[in-house]
């Protein structure tokens, strides 16, 4: 299914931005007047991608609301980009073709006028949303069931954003709605999806069947599809074949047009059955939503230090070994992937800038 | 298609290393050109007549007389003996500006080289406010580089024949008062050479950068150039840990010798790439093994324009040139970098963890476990060798490799008159270089997969081809097209003294100047060091240094409140089919600190005589 695989529901929507002039005000948000363009880029830079300090104040400062990055508060999205699209790349001259160019100047009139110096543009700049997110369906209620969580979460910088496009109301009573209906009305089928977690710990063993489960899963869905898609063409040559010396042999007289629906129909109905079988999606590989994946980060960053202080301590008998592990496991509490866990867009690796 | 390489147009020290015994110390002297920046025309004038005459003396990759020469039989009776001091020559982009080579073709040189070390300091996680001055001057910047290095070996053979001795082998041992009256014979060559270079180049404009120590006005140490030295080793010490045969064997326990060990104790430079046209071809298909490209379960010599600028490399073409091309052609890149080694905190750090680690090894083992051999198994854990450069591919134990250190004094022994025991041994030397990891140690329970080794050069580990449920067959046929863009010729050596136990701790100058020639700074030498070394995201172990020469960026390891100090760690994996869950080591400071270094060129004597000449015509 576009847009849907796996698990992650790749969002992805061209919102056409307004034309230069349109209503100078909206965007002075900072005193200064500019293209909405100009105006939209500076403030999808002074959004927060990470939850790291930037300015040296703020070294001080504990993490939370002072520098909250807009998509931390969710905790499905696990991929958000957005960027302005603001006219297609020229590549240059069309090329010429020297069989044609022999033929016109041949025959003149013959070929109408090619016109080499055309280039494509967009007719208007377009905002770029693509998110990656944790969808149980895929369905386009759950689609709008996540949008409006975003908008909950978000809805001071949204508002901000959308003013500079087309057919957004920010007016208190309809913003949501507007949101949803602007995002859902301009979405793009996509088949490529930013998140990938296509890694298992193949060497656990508890994960080895399912695993294998799963492999075997995705083999037989291949295999199906490749007979489909070696039998569906034949099917639909030879049955209208037969079909049609059936009818030639019982009813001579059977009009012709009979024999092109019996040609048509199933040739229809196989490929129907070919699409469906290539758009359903990959079911969830197990444990790759986005909480899971966080705490599974979070066990993977607390474990060594476990193990660091089991090593250091001697003689450590079996019983103290299992109660020592049962107070780890209690303290990391692995079965609640809510807490203790890390915090989307929160980085560690990432170097302060401020430090720079 | 083979090239024949032009020996003589390549300076020296590229195509192979010179010997550690027979050049074991030598001098790095940095100077600027003065007032290059003026209008004045007279000082790149003088500059080049600084080149002018010092081509004649500089040292190139031609054979001469020596050991490797006589074994692999080259060339004959006609072959030059080796040079009493070598000197070779390179320099930054600055300094190439300063000789008036045209804007035209320096810009053709990769960015990496224009932008020096300094400015990618950040990308190589160091931090230039260690540096010693001489290197983070922003007033008189490095322009040219002269290496020296003193051939210890002839004034060996001179020190033996005023003695009326008989003069034994140069790698082998030699008594203490031999071995230093050499010493200083050699040195006093050095000194001479040195004060004649920097007297020539005062009266041609080159100003001696000073400053190769921290600003320290009480201190002793030479500040007027880099002293570089291999370090020594008595009979004694690299007799251990085997218990001694009866000393009666063995004529003298103190005598000496310069040895390949660095201040860690391990044995340094064992496996160096093997190129197409480096070695004459009889001589190739045996070095080639374990140090050129392996494909398909053969090896082939790796491309010559992976080294040398002007020849194909392992992409099949010739890489864009700085213009004419007789400017870069058989030149190469060098990368200097002053490494000082905190060898009190590395022993401290390993004994913090030795208790532990002991214990780990007594689950399995009970007998491995003993202070001596758990402590030797540690440290190689870490490296990926036994500090006499055993791989621990080849023995995975401490009793596999007292039995291989013997096996290999026997066949040492009696290989000098045995032929079949001389091939014997060949084979077992030819074990330390040949070290594949796929299918002999796939998981890394041996030799682990972060140690120094096997992060600096993965080898096979790695391919793309072998997937996690390759037979054993498929992993034996790995291939190591994933390094083959990544290797580097390293020509490091030792500089300081060596810490004695009890000595004052890590603020002695001590650690390795290392030096490494390739033809892609950025793509090679930069990779092996910000991925590799730097990252552990290929070698699964996210963002954990290498345990040994390894760095962190500041923030990297900055302590905080909630999950402490970060520090680096390193996953000992243990054999799958023990009772033992893999031990992990943990080190809060680095063991490594960059002290200074930068990017240099080392042109071909072609190219030297062209800057000389002042005749690098871009057009």
């Amino acid at each position: 299914m576009p847009s849907f695989d796996a698990g992650y529901y790749q969002f992805t929507a061209l919102i056409p931005v307004l034309p230069a002039g349109t209503d100078a005000k909206l965007w002075c948000w900072n005193n200064w007047s500019k293209t909405p363009l100009a105006s939209l880029r500076e403030l999808l830079a002074s959004f927060r991608s990470v939850d790291v300090p930037t300015l040296a104040e703020e070294e001080n400062q504990s993490a939370g609301a002072a520098r909250a990055v807009p998509f931390s508060m969710n905790n499905r999205t696990h991929f958000a980009r957005m960027v302005v699209v603001e006219d297609v790349a020229y590549n240059g001259l069309q090329r010429g073709d020297t069989l044609l160019d022999l033929l016109s100047a041949l025959f003149p009139g013959l070929l109408p006028p090619i016109n080499r110096e055309s280039a494509d543009h967009l007719p208007v700049a377009y905002l770029l949303i693509a998110i990656d997110f944790d969808s149980p369906d895929g369905l386009r209620s759950s689609v709008e069931a996540y949008l409006n969580e975003l908008w909950l979460h978000m809805e001071q910088e949204w508002t901000l954003l959308l003013r500079h496009c087309h057919e957004f109301q920010s007016n208190q009573d309809y913003g949501r709605q507007s949101f949803v209906r602007l995002l859902m009305r301009y979405e793009i089928e996509t088949t490529f999806s930013f998140t990938n977690y296509n890694w298992m710990a193949r060497k656990v063993k508890r994960c080895k069947r399912e695993s294998r489960d799963h492999a075997s899963l995705r083999s037989l869905d291949q295999s199906r599809l490749l007979i489909l898609g070696i039998l569906s063409p034949f099917l639909a040559c030879v049955i209208p074949i037969i079909i049609v010396i059936i009818i030639g042999l019982f009813a001579f007289r059977a009009p012709a047009v009979l024999g092109l629906v019996a040609l048509i129909v199933p040739l229809m109905l196989c490929w129907h059955f070919f699409l469906k079988s290539a758009n359903r999606p990959w079911p969830r590989e197990p444990r790759t939503d986005l909480k899971s994946i966080l705490k599974s980060l979070y066990l993977q960053r607390m474990f060594p230090d476990f193990l660091l202080n089991l090593q250091s301590s001697k003689g450590e008998c079996n019983a103290s070994l299992r109660r020592r592990f049962r107070s780890f496991l209690a303290d990391v509490n692995h079965h609640d992937s809510d807490s203790p866990s890390f915090m989307p867009c929160c980085i560690q690796s990432v170097q302060h800038k401020s430090k720079l | 298609m083979k090239p024949i390489l032009d020996r003589a147009d390549i300076q020296g020290n590229i195509l192979l290393p010179y010997g550690r015994n027979t050049f074991p110390m030598g001098r790095l002297l940095l100077f600027h050109v003065a007032n290059a920046g003026s209008n004045n025309s007279g000082s790149a004038d003088a500059a080049q007549r600084f080149i002018h005459d010092l081509i004649p003396q500089i040292t190139t990759s031609e054979f001469y007389k020596s050991k490797r020469t006589a074994v692999f039989k080259i060339g004959n009776a006609a072959l030059r003996q080796p040079p009493p001091v070598a000197i070779n020559v390179a320099f930054t982009a600055g300094g190439l500006a300063a000789f008036g080579v045209p804007r035209e073709t320096l810009s053709a040189f990769p960015l990496e080289f224009m932008d020096g070390m300094k400015k990618r300091a950040t990308l190589l996680h160091d931090n230039i406010d260690c540096w010693d001055p001489v290197w983070n001057s922003t007033e008189e910047k490095i322009d040219i580089l002269i290496i020296l290095r003193a051939n210890f070996a002839s004034a060996l053979a001179k020190v033996y024949r005023m003695k009326g001795l008989e003069m034994r082998p140069k790698a082998g041992y030699h008594s203490p008062e031999i071995f230093y009256a050499a010493r200083e014979l050699a040195i006093a060559r050095l000194n001479r050479r040195c004060f004649s270079l920097i007297g020539a180049g005062h009266n041609c404009g080159l100003l001696l950068l000073e400053g190769h120590a921290p600003a320290d006005p009480h201190s002793r140490r030479e500040s007027r150039w880099q002293e570089i030295e291999s370090l020594t080793h008595t009979r004694a010490e690299d007799l251990k840990p085997l218990p001694y045969p009866a000393p009666t064997e063995h004529k003298d326990l103190n005598e000496m010798r310069y040895t390949e060990h660095e201040h860690f104790g391990f044995f340094d430079g064992i496996a160096d790439p093997v190129f197409r046209g480096q070695y004459p071809q009889e001589i190739e298909a045996e070095e080639m093994i374990g140090q050129g490209r392996r494909a398909a379960g053969a090896w082939h010599p790796l491309a010559t324009g992976e080294f040398l600028l002007g020849y194909p490399d392992e992409a099949m073409e010739t890489p864009a040139l700085p213009i004419p091309y007789l400017f870069s052609k058989n030149g190469a890149f060098l990368v200097v970098r002053k490494l000082h080694q905190f060898v009190a905190r590395l022993d401290q750090a390993v004994h913090d963890q030795l208790p532990s680690f002991q214990a780990w090894l007594r689950l399995d083992d009970p007998e491995s476990a003993d202070e001596e051999p758990a402590l030797m198994l540690l440290r190689a854990k870490m490296i990926g060798r036994w500090q006499d450069g055993t791989p621990l591919t080849l023995a995975p134990s401490y009793s596999a490799w007292l039995k291989l250190r013997s096996e290999f004094q026997q066949l040492a022994k009696a290989s000098e008159s045995d032929e079949q025991a001389r091939q014997e041994l060949t084979r077992l030397k030819r074990g330390f270089r040949d070290v594949v990891f796929e299918g002999i140690d796939s998981d890394g329970s041996r030799c682990p997969i972060t140690s120094h080794i096997r992060r600096s050069n993965p080898r096979d580990s790695g391919d793309p081809r072998v997937s996690e449920q390759a037979s054993l067959h498929e992993r034996r046929l790995a291939g190591s097209a994933l390094i083959n863009r990544r290797r580097i010729l390293r020509r490091g050596m030792t500089y300081g003294e060596r810490l004695i136990a009890g000595d004052q701790g890590d603020a002695e100058e001590r650690g390795t100047m290392f030096m490494a020639f390739c033809a892609g700074l950025g793509r090679q030498f930069e990779f092996i060091q910000q991925h590799w070394l730097n990252y552990g995201g290929e070698f699964g172990s996210g963002n954990d240094v290498c345990p040994v020469s390894g760095v962190k960026t500041a923030s990297d390891s900055v302590e905080t409140a909630e999950y402490g100090n970060s520090g680096t760690k390193m996953v000992v994996s243990a054999p799958q089919d023990g009772n033992r869950p893999p031990f992990i080591l943990k080190f809060n400071e680095p063991f490594v600190e960059c002290r200074g270094g930068a990017y240099f060129f080392a042109p071909s004597i072609s190219a030297l005589r062209l800057l000389s000449q002042g005749m690098i015509d871009p057009v």
